[in-house]
Protein backbone atom coordinates (compact mmCIF):
# COMPACT_ATOMS: atom_id res chain seq x y z
CA UNK A 1 0.00 0.00 0.00
CA UNK A 2 2.50 2.44 1.04
CA UNK A 3 4.74 1.44 -2.27
CA UNK A 4 1.74 2.50 -4.44
CA UNK A 5 1.52 5.76 -2.59
CA UNK A 6 4.53 6.12 -3.39
CA UNK A 7 4.41 5.41 -6.92
CA UNK A 8 1.37 7.45 -7.74
CA UNK A 9 2.83 10.06 -5.95
CA UNK A 10 5.71 10.33 -8.17
CA UNK A 11 3.50 10.07 -11.22
CA UNK A 12 1.44 13.48 -9.68
CA UNK A 13 4.78 15.45 -9.50
CA UNK A 14 5.09 15.46 -13.04
CA UNK A 15 1.67 17.33 -13.54
CA UNK A 16 -1.74 16.51 -13.43
CA UNK A 17 -3.19 14.02 -16.35
CA UNK A 18 -6.42 15.12 -18.34
CA UNK A 19 -8.49 12.49 -16.04
CA UNK A 20 -6.96 12.94 -12.93
CA UNK A 21 -9.02 16.46 -12.88
CA UNK A 22 -11.17 16.55 -10.02
CA UNK A 23 -14.97 16.33 -10.99
CA UNK A 24 -17.62 18.87 -11.35
CA UNK A 25 -19.56 16.82 -7.84
CA UNK A 26 -16.37 18.11 -6.13
CA UNK A 27 -16.44 21.45 -7.08
CA UNK A 28 -20.53 21.55 -6.14
CA UNK A 29 -19.48 20.16 -2.82
CA UNK A 30 -16.57 22.45 -2.17
CA UNK A 31 -19.33 26.05 -3.30
CA UNK A 32 -21.52 24.28 -1.04
CA UNK A 33 -19.27 23.70 1.99
CA UNK A 34 -18.13 27.60 1.23
CA UNK A 35 -21.33 29.01 1.95
CA UNK A 36 -22.43 26.89 5.11
CA UNK A 37 -18.75 28.06 6.22
CA UNK A 38 -19.47 31.84 5.48
CA UNK A 39 -22.96 31.61 6.68
CA UNK A 40 -21.44 30.45 10.22
CA UNK A 41 -18.25 32.89 10.40
CA UNK A 42 -21.19 35.54 9.48
CA UNK A 43 -23.61 34.98 11.62
CA UNK A 44 -20.69 35.09 14.67
CA UNK A 45 -18.54 38.14 13.53
CA UNK A 46 -22.56 39.94 13.04
CA UNK A 47 -23.35 38.70 16.87
CA UNK A 48 -19.78 40.33 18.28
CA UNK A 49 -20.46 43.19 16.44
CA UNK A 50 -23.98 44.10 17.42
CA UNK A 51 -23.18 43.25 20.90
CA UNK A 52 -24.43 45.75 23.31
CA UNK A 53 -25.57 45.33 26.80
CA UNK A 54 -22.45 43.20 28.67
CA UNK A 55 -24.82 42.57 31.77
CA UNK A 56 -27.03 39.79 31.93
CA UNK A 57 -30.68 41.29 32.82
CA UNK A 58 -32.64 38.59 34.33
CA UNK A 59 -36.57 38.42 35.00
CA UNK A 60 -38.61 34.77 35.40
CA UNK A 61 -41.96 34.40 34.72
CA UNK A 62 -44.88 31.78 35.62
CA UNK A 63 -45.62 29.34 32.62
CA UNK A 64 -47.89 26.62 34.40
CA UNK A 65 -49.07 25.92 37.79
CA UNK A 66 -50.31 22.36 38.48
CA UNK A 67 -51.08 19.63 40.95
CA UNK A 68 -47.59 17.63 41.61
CA UNK A 69 -47.90 14.36 44.07
CA UNK A 70 -48.68 16.09 47.12
CA UNK A 71 -48.17 19.51 46.66
CA UNK A 72 -47.98 21.75 43.31
CA UNK A 73 -45.48 22.73 40.71
CA UNK A 74 -44.55 26.10 39.07
CA UNK A 75 -43.07 25.70 35.60
CA UNK A 76 -41.11 28.90 35.43
CA UNK A 77 -38.88 30.37 32.41
CA UNK A 78 -36.02 32.42 33.67
CA UNK A 79 -35.31 34.86 30.70
CA UNK A 80 -32.20 36.84 30.18
CA UNK A 81 -32.36 39.95 28.02
CA UNK A 82 -29.03 40.72 28.41
CA UNK A 83 -25.64 40.28 26.14
CA UNK A 84 -24.04 38.49 29.02
CA UNK A 85 -24.85 34.75 30.17
CA UNK A 86 -25.10 34.67 33.99
CA UNK A 87 -24.30 31.38 36.11
CA UNK A 88 -25.89 29.91 39.16
CA UNK A 89 -28.72 31.82 38.77
CA UNK A 90 -31.00 31.25 42.33
CA UNK A 91 -34.17 31.98 41.42
CA UNK A 92 -36.55 32.32 44.24
CA UNK A 93 -40.41 32.00 44.32
CA UNK A 94 -42.76 33.12 47.27
CA UNK A 95 -46.60 32.84 47.89
CA UNK A 96 -47.61 35.49 49.28
CA UNK A 97 -51.35 36.37 51.49
CA UNK A 98 -51.98 39.29 52.75
CA UNK A 99 -48.62 41.03 52.74
CA UNK A 100 -47.58 37.55 54.70
CA UNK A 101 -44.83 34.92 52.81
CA UNK A 102 -46.59 31.97 53.49
CA UNK A 103 -43.81 29.19 51.32
CA UNK A 104 -40.57 30.24 49.81
CA UNK A 105 -38.72 27.89 47.31
CA UNK A 106 -35.24 28.15 45.39
CA UNK A 107 -33.72 26.78 42.63
CA UNK A 108 -30.25 26.92 40.70
CA UNK A 109 -30.10 27.53 37.08
CA UNK A 110 -26.81 25.94 36.04
CA UNK A 111 -26.48 28.90 33.36
CA UNK A 112 -28.95 31.07 31.46
CA UNK A 113 -26.93 32.19 28.10
CA UNK A 114 -27.66 35.99 26.91
CA UNK A 115 -30.32 36.81 24.80
CA UNK A 116 -31.92 32.98 25.94
CA UNK A 117 -34.01 31.27 28.70
CA UNK A 118 -33.75 28.56 31.25
CA UNK A 119 -37.02 26.50 32.11
CA UNK A 120 -36.92 25.09 35.62
CA UNK A 121 -39.67 24.12 38.05
CA UNK A 122 -40.67 25.08 41.97
CA UNK A 123 -43.07 22.53 44.33
CA UNK A 124 -45.08 23.84 46.71
CA UNK A 125 -47.00 22.71 49.25
CA UNK A 126 -49.55 25.01 48.90
CA UNK A 127 -51.56 26.26 45.92
CA UNK A 128 -49.71 28.78 44.38
CA UNK A 129 -52.87 29.93 43.14
CA UNK A 130 -54.40 30.83 46.23
CA UNK A 131 -52.71 33.82 46.99
CA UNK A 132 -49.84 35.94 45.48
CA UNK A 133 -47.18 34.22 43.25
CA UNK A 134 -43.41 35.94 43.02
CA UNK A 135 -40.86 34.70 41.40
CA UNK A 136 -37.60 36.42 40.73
CA UNK A 137 -33.85 35.94 40.23
CA UNK A 138 -31.73 36.88 43.51
CA UNK A 139 -28.06 36.46 41.88
CA UNK A 140 -25.94 35.19 39.51
CA UNK A 141 -22.32 34.87 39.03
CA UNK A 142 -19.97 35.39 35.91
CA UNK A 143 -19.36 32.06 34.32
CA UNK B 1 -7.24 -6.28 -1.85
CA UNK B 2 -9.14 -7.00 -5.07
CA UNK B 3 -10.98 -3.68 -3.87
CA UNK B 4 -8.12 -2.05 -2.97
CA UNK B 5 -6.55 -2.28 -5.80
CA UNK B 6 -9.77 -1.24 -7.72
CA UNK B 7 -9.98 1.63 -5.25
CA UNK B 8 -6.46 2.37 -6.31
CA UNK B 9 -6.66 2.38 -9.83
CA UNK B 10 -10.20 4.13 -9.79
CA UNK B 11 -8.32 7.77 -10.95
CA UNK B 12 -6.57 5.84 -13.90
CA UNK B 13 -9.17 3.86 -15.36
CA UNK B 14 -12.90 6.15 -16.72
CA UNK B 15 -15.14 3.28 -15.27
CA UNK B 16 -17.94 5.36 -15.20
CA UNK B 17 -19.12 5.56 -11.55
CA UNK B 18 -15.65 5.36 -10.18
CA UNK B 19 -15.10 9.51 -9.37
CA UNK B 20 -18.28 9.92 -7.22
CA UNK B 21 -17.43 6.69 -5.73
CA UNK B 22 -14.04 8.13 -4.62
CA UNK B 23 -15.74 11.67 -3.73
CA UNK B 24 -18.64 9.64 -1.21
CA UNK B 25 -15.61 6.96 -0.07
CA UNK B 26 -13.29 10.49 0.74
CA UNK B 27 -16.12 12.47 2.38
CA UNK B 28 -16.98 9.19 4.17
CA UNK B 29 -13.56 9.40 5.80
CA UNK B 30 -14.29 12.78 6.38
CA UNK B 31 -17.21 12.24 8.61
CA UNK B 32 -15.49 8.97 10.15
CA UNK B 33 -12.11 11.44 10.97
CA UNK B 34 -14.23 13.81 12.19
CA UNK B 35 -16.30 12.20 15.04
CA UNK B 36 -13.00 10.24 16.17
CA UNK B 37 -10.95 13.48 16.60
CA UNK B 38 -14.10 15.64 17.62
CA UNK B 39 -16.34 12.77 19.84
CA UNK B 40 -14.38 13.32 23.63
CA UNK B 41 -14.77 17.13 22.78
CA UNK B 42 -18.61 16.40 21.53
CA UNK B 43 -19.12 14.92 24.90
CA UNK B 44 -17.82 17.10 27.34
CA UNK B 45 -20.10 20.07 28.60
CA UNK B 46 -17.91 22.98 29.33
CA UNK B 47 -17.37 22.97 25.38
CA UNK B 48 -21.44 23.25 25.23
CA UNK B 49 -21.31 25.82 28.14
CA UNK B 50 -18.44 27.78 25.92
CA UNK B 51 -21.03 27.98 22.70
CA UNK B 52 -22.82 30.53 24.23
CA UNK B 53 -20.74 32.39 26.85
CA UNK B 54 -17.70 32.81 25.33
CA UNK B 55 -16.70 36.20 23.90
CA UNK B 56 -17.78 36.15 20.36
CA UNK B 57 -15.03 37.97 19.18
CA UNK B 58 -12.57 35.34 20.25
CA UNK B 59 -15.00 33.06 18.91
CA UNK B 60 -14.86 34.35 15.56
CA UNK B 61 -10.94 34.60 15.44
CA UNK B 62 -11.14 31.04 16.36
CA UNK B 63 -13.19 30.43 13.53
CA UNK B 64 -11.35 32.51 10.70
CA UNK B 65 -7.69 31.43 11.75
CA UNK B 66 -9.38 27.82 11.29
CA UNK B 67 -9.37 29.04 7.61
CA UNK B 68 -5.67 29.49 6.64
CA UNK B 69 -4.62 26.53 9.38
CA UNK B 70 -7.54 23.91 7.79
CA UNK B 71 -6.08 24.74 3.95
CA UNK B 72 -1.95 24.83 5.00
CA UNK B 73 -2.71 21.67 6.60
CA UNK B 74 -4.39 20.24 3.64
CA UNK B 75 -1.51 21.07 1.39
CA UNK B 76 0.60 18.60 3.30
CA UNK B 77 -2.04 15.68 4.67
CA UNK B 78 -5.03 16.41 2.63
CA UNK B 79 -7.99 14.64 1.29
CA UNK B 80 -5.96 13.85 -1.98
CA UNK B 81 -2.21 14.86 -3.26
CA UNK B 82 -2.79 18.55 -3.51
CA UNK B 83 -1.21 20.82 -6.75
CA UNK B 84 -3.12 23.69 -6.96
CA UNK B 85 -3.68 26.13 -3.98
CA UNK B 86 -7.19 26.39 -5.17
CA UNK B 87 -7.57 22.51 -4.48
CA UNK B 88 -6.24 23.35 -1.08
CA UNK B 89 -9.11 26.06 -0.46
CA UNK B 90 -11.87 23.25 -1.82
CA UNK B 91 -10.67 20.99 0.46
CA UNK B 92 -10.73 23.09 3.44
CA UNK B 93 -14.40 24.36 2.93
CA UNK B 94 -15.28 20.40 2.18
CA UNK B 95 -13.32 19.73 5.51
CA UNK B 96 -14.71 22.79 7.07
CA UNK B 97 -18.63 21.58 6.29
CA UNK B 98 -17.91 18.20 7.53
CA UNK B 99 -16.45 19.50 10.96
CA UNK B 100 -20.36 21.94 10.84
CA UNK B 101 -22.50 19.28 9.56
CA UNK B 102 -20.64 16.15 11.86
CA UNK B 103 -21.01 18.65 14.99
CA UNK B 104 -24.80 19.62 14.36
CA UNK B 105 -26.02 15.88 13.72
CA UNK B 106 -24.21 14.62 16.94
CA UNK B 107 -25.28 17.71 19.37
CA UNK B 108 -28.99 17.18 17.92
CA UNK B 109 -28.95 13.77 18.86
CA UNK B 110 -27.40 14.37 22.16
CA UNK B 111 -30.27 16.78 22.83
CA UNK B 112 -27.95 19.54 23.65
CA UNK B 113 -29.05 21.76 20.81
CA UNK B 114 -32.70 22.20 19.80
CA UNK B 115 -34.59 24.24 17.32
CA UNK B 116 -36.27 25.56 20.18
CA UNK B 117 -33.28 27.41 20.95
CA UNK B 118 -32.16 31.25 20.15
CA UNK B 119 -30.14 30.76 16.85
CA UNK B 120 -26.68 32.74 19.07
CA UNK B 121 -26.58 29.89 21.52
CA UNK B 122 -27.44 27.23 18.40
CA UNK B 123 -24.76 28.00 16.40
CA UNK B 124 -22.39 29.13 19.07
CA UNK B 125 -22.57 25.50 20.05
CA UNK B 126 -22.09 24.19 17.26
CA UNK B 127 -19.41 26.71 16.13
CA UNK B 128 -17.03 26.02 18.71
CA UNK B 129 -16.75 21.69 17.81
CA UNK B 130 -16.37 22.17 14.30
CA UNK B 131 -12.83 23.85 14.86
CA UNK B 132 -11.56 20.47 16.12
CA UNK B 133 -14.21 18.16 14.10
CA UNK B 134 -12.57 19.85 10.64
CA UNK B 135 -9.12 19.23 11.95
CA UNK B 136 -10.11 15.75 12.23
CA UNK B 137 -11.97 15.61 9.05
CA UNK B 138 -8.59 16.59 6.61
CA UNK B 139 -6.23 14.17 9.41
CA UNK B 140 -9.29 11.35 9.31
CA UNK B 141 -9.47 11.73 5.34
CA UNK B 142 -5.45 11.15 5.09
CA UNK B 143 -4.71 8.69 8.44
CA UNK B 144 -8.11 6.59 7.52
CA UNK B 145 -7.21 6.80 3.71
CA UNK B 146 -3.40 5.33 4.56
CA UNK B 147 -1.72 8.25 3.09
CA UNK B 148 0.88 10.32 5.02
CA UNK B 149 1.99 14.05 5.10
CA UNK B 150 5.09 14.61 3.33
CA UNK B 151 7.05 17.29 4.74
CA UNK B 152 7.54 20.06 1.77
CA UNK B 153 10.61 19.38 -0.46
CA UNK B 154 12.62 21.65 -1.56
CA UNK B 155 14.51 24.15 0.16
CA UNK B 156 15.36 23.19 3.76
CA UNK B 157 13.98 26.21 5.44
CA UNK B 158 10.31 25.61 3.85
CA UNK B 159 10.92 22.02 5.13
CA UNK B 160 11.83 23.51 8.89
CA UNK B 161 8.68 25.82 8.74
CA UNK B 162 6.20 22.64 8.00
CA UNK B 163 7.69 20.62 10.83
CA UNK B 164 6.63 23.79 12.66
CA UNK B 165 3.68 23.98 11.63
CA UNK B 166 2.08 20.61 12.18
CA UNK B 167 4.12 20.75 15.58
CA UNK B 168 1.80 24.16 16.15
CA UNK B 169 -1.71 21.78 14.40
CA UNK B 170 -0.54 18.89 17.04
CA UNK B 171 -0.65 21.22 20.27
CA UNK B 172 -3.58 23.07 19.07
CA UNK B 173 -5.63 19.71 18.40
CA UNK B 174 -4.78 18.07 21.63
CA UNK B 175 -4.68 21.51 22.88
CA UNK B 176 -8.45 22.63 22.51
CA UNK B 177 -9.63 18.69 23.80
CA UNK B 178 -8.53 19.77 27.42
CA UNK B 179 -8.58 23.32 27.45
CA UNK B 180 -12.53 23.81 28.27
CA UNK B 181 -12.28 21.13 31.15
CA UNK B 182 -12.58 23.01 35.19
CA UNK B 183 -9.61 20.51 35.52
CA UNK B 184 -7.21 22.57 34.06
CA UNK B 185 -7.73 25.33 35.99
CA UNK B 186 -7.95 23.00 39.34
CA UNK B 187 -4.67 21.30 38.36
CA UNK B 188 -3.03 24.45 38.51
CA UNK B 189 -4.45 25.44 41.77
CA UNK B 190 -3.33 22.15 43.45
CA UNK B 191 0.59 22.55 42.02
CA UNK B 192 3.11 24.72 43.81
CA UNK B 193 5.97 26.35 41.63
CA UNK B 194 8.00 23.46 42.26
CA UNK B 195 5.43 21.08 40.04
CA UNK B 196 5.50 23.60 37.49
CA UNK B 197 8.85 23.41 37.09
CA UNK B 198 9.21 19.86 36.84
CA UNK B 199 6.11 19.56 34.77
CA UNK B 200 7.89 21.75 32.13
CA UNK B 201 11.39 19.15 32.30
CA UNK B 202 8.68 16.54 32.09
CA UNK B 203 7.08 17.66 28.67
CA UNK B 204 10.27 18.87 27.29
CA UNK B 205 11.92 14.96 28.25
CA UNK B 206 9.11 13.30 27.02
CA UNK B 207 9.14 15.90 23.51
CA UNK B 208 13.16 15.35 23.14
CA UNK B 209 12.32 11.71 23.04
CA UNK B 210 9.67 12.12 20.13
CA UNK B 211 12.82 13.88 18.34
CA UNK B 212 14.62 10.95 18.45
CA UNK B 213 11.73 8.81 17.60
CA UNK B 214 11.53 10.35 14.39
CA UNK B 215 15.13 10.57 13.49
CA UNK B 216 15.36 6.75 14.51
CA UNK B 217 12.65 6.36 11.58
CA UNK B 218 15.19 8.15 9.44
CA UNK B 219 12.45 9.54 7.18
CA UNK B 220 12.74 13.21 8.27
CA UNK B 221 15.32 15.26 5.78
CA UNK B 222 15.11 17.95 8.40
CA UNK B 223 17.29 15.49 11.28
CA UNK B 224 19.74 13.25 9.17
CA UNK B 225 21.41 10.64 10.86
CA UNK B 226 24.57 11.81 12.78
CA UNK B 227 23.05 15.14 13.70
CA UNK B 228 24.52 16.30 17.19
CA UNK B 229 21.71 16.11 20.16
CA UNK B 230 22.20 19.97 20.84
CA UNK B 231 21.07 20.66 17.59
CA UNK B 232 17.78 18.44 17.48
CA UNK B 233 17.15 19.45 20.80
CA UNK B 234 17.32 23.25 20.21
CA UNK B 235 15.55 22.89 16.78
CA UNK B 236 12.50 21.13 17.72
CA UNK B 237 12.36 20.11 21.02
CA UNK B 238 12.75 24.15 22.38
CA UNK B 239 10.92 25.19 19.43
CA UNK B 240 8.22 22.73 19.90
CA UNK B 241 7.98 23.79 23.63
CA UNK B 242 7.43 27.16 22.73
CA UNK B 243 4.91 26.67 20.22
CA UNK B 244 3.22 24.63 22.37
CA UNK B 245 3.09 26.99 24.88
CA UNK B 246 1.66 29.91 23.07
CA UNK B 247 -0.69 27.52 21.47
CA UNK B 248 -1.93 26.93 24.97
CA UNK B 249 -2.27 30.64 25.79
CA UNK B 250 -3.75 31.32 23.11
CA UNK B 251 -6.30 28.24 23.55
CA UNK B 252 -6.79 29.35 27.32
CA UNK B 253 -7.31 33.39 26.64
CA UNK B 254 -9.84 31.98 23.35
CA UNK B 255 -11.87 30.14 26.24
CA UNK B 256 -11.79 33.43 28.79
CA UNK B 257 -9.31 31.28 30.88
CA UNK B 258 -7.28 33.81 31.26
CA UNK B 259 -9.44 36.77 32.27
CA UNK B 260 -9.24 38.16 35.69
CA UNK B 261 -6.53 35.70 36.88
CA UNK B 262 -3.33 36.97 37.96
CA UNK B 263 -0.32 36.46 36.08
CA UNK B 264 1.62 33.97 37.78
CA UNK B 265 -1.83 31.91 37.73
CA UNK B 266 -1.76 31.94 34.07
CA UNK B 267 1.99 31.11 33.59
CA UNK B 268 1.04 28.01 35.57
CA UNK B 269 -2.21 26.91 33.36
CA UNK B 270 -0.55 27.42 30.46
CA UNK B 271 2.52 24.67 31.90
CA UNK B 272 -0.34 22.43 33.12
CA UNK B 273 -2.00 22.98 29.16
CA UNK B 274 1.48 22.61 28.09
CA UNK B 275 1.78 19.33 28.99
CA UNK B 276 -0.88 17.88 26.38
CA UNK B 277 -0.02 20.64 24.00
CA UNK B 278 4.04 19.34 23.81
CA UNK B 279 2.56 15.64 23.68
CA UNK B 280 0.44 16.46 20.52
CA UNK B 281 3.26 18.77 18.97
CA UNK B 282 5.77 15.76 18.94
CA UNK B 283 3.12 12.94 18.29
CA UNK B 284 2.18 15.15 15.26
CA UNK B 285 5.40 14.94 13.62
CA UNK B 286 5.50 11.06 13.60
CA UNK B 287 1.45 10.65 13.19
CA UNK B 288 0.41 13.07 10.22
Amino acid sequence: MEQRTKQTGRAHAKGRPQDERPHILEWVIGAASALLVLAMIGFVLYQALTATSTRPELQVVAETIEPAGDGFRVIFRAVNRGGATAAGVEVEGRIERGGETFETGRVTLDYVPAHSWQKGGLLFSEDPRQGRLVLEAVGYSEP
Amino acid sequence: MVTQRQAAGAGQTPAPASPQRKILVGLGRGFGGALIFSLPMLMTMEMWWLGFYMDRFRLALLLILNLPLLTILSHYAGFEETFFWRDDLRDMAVAYAIGIVSSFVALSVFGIITLAMPPGEFVGKIAVQSVPASIGALLGRSQLGGGKARPEGGTEQASYASELFLMAVGALFLGLNVAPTEEMVLISYKMTEWHALALIVLSMLLMHAFVYAVEFKGSDPALPPGTPWWSAFLRFTVAGYAIASLISLYTLWTFGRTDDVSLVQILMSVVVLGFPAAIGAAAARLII
